[in-house]
């Protein structure tokens, strides 16, 4: 279940910033233009989000504690 | 032949363009934005306060989600994760179906896509609306006081 949450948060948290993205791709004017840039951008934001959860979850699923 | 009778290159096709009528591809498109927004709140509130503060995954039981549900702030949170992912999940499967599936194939899997969404909207309303947590077993002592006092 521990590792099944890695793929939850991992799959989610891609999903949503580049849905994210693609909301600022059809809403703005600089938005077609800057697409290259936010896909990198939600790169960045998904590796830090997933440095800030799995190291400190996966201690939760084989520390025990 | 004047040039005025031939359709601008690229122009939809006309029978789609009636004007003044609800156009439900455009809602839906219209809702996977808005409630997208909203669930990027939703589902990172949800998995922070289970997996990060207060919770985290191994001490995540029943005992946990009867704890969440007693508060009615979680269950409104809930019932609107429930409705918004489940139809913007039900939606996103809707566009892959008519991409991908074609005649009676694509009939039979959007009625099944169709009857699976109506049936766990209705079960999950009716545990958030109708769920007691005192009426199972539990070790939280928080629980079992708020149940004695009842």
């Amino acid at each position: 279940m521990g590792l099944g949450e890695v793929a939850l948060v991992a799959a989610i948290g891609l999903h949503a910033l580049n849905g994210l993205r693609i909301i600022c791709i059809d809403m703005f004017s600089w938005g077609p233009k800057a697409q290259r840039v936010m896909f990198w951008v939600a790169i960045g934001l998904w590796i830090v989000l997933l440095i800030g959860f799995v190291p400190r979850h996966l201690m939760h699923v084989f520390g025990g504690e | 032949m004047s040039t005025e009778n031939i359709a601008a290159p690229r122009s939809p096709y006309l029978s789609h363009r009636k004007r003044n009528r609800f156009n439900i591809e455009k809602w839906g498109w219209i809702y996977m934005r808005v409630s997208g927004v909203l669930l990027v709140v939703l589902i990172f509130g949800h998995l922070f306060y289970n997996l990060i503060f207060p919770g985290k995954v191994s001490i995540l039981d029943w005992a946990f989600v009867a704890g969440k549900l007693a508060n009615p702030i979680w269950i409104v949170w809930d019932l609107l994760l429930l409705w918004l992912a489940l139809i913007h999940g039900a939606n996103g499967m809707r566009t892959l179906i008519n991409d991908y599936a074609h005649g009676r194939f694509r009939t039979v899997l959007l009625r099944a896509l169709g009857a699976t969404t109506a049936v766990l909207l209705v079960m999950g309303t009716l545990v958030l609306t109708t769920f007691d947590p005192c009426l199972g077993d539990t070790d939280n002592a928080e629980l079992i006081k708020i149940c004695a006092a009842q």
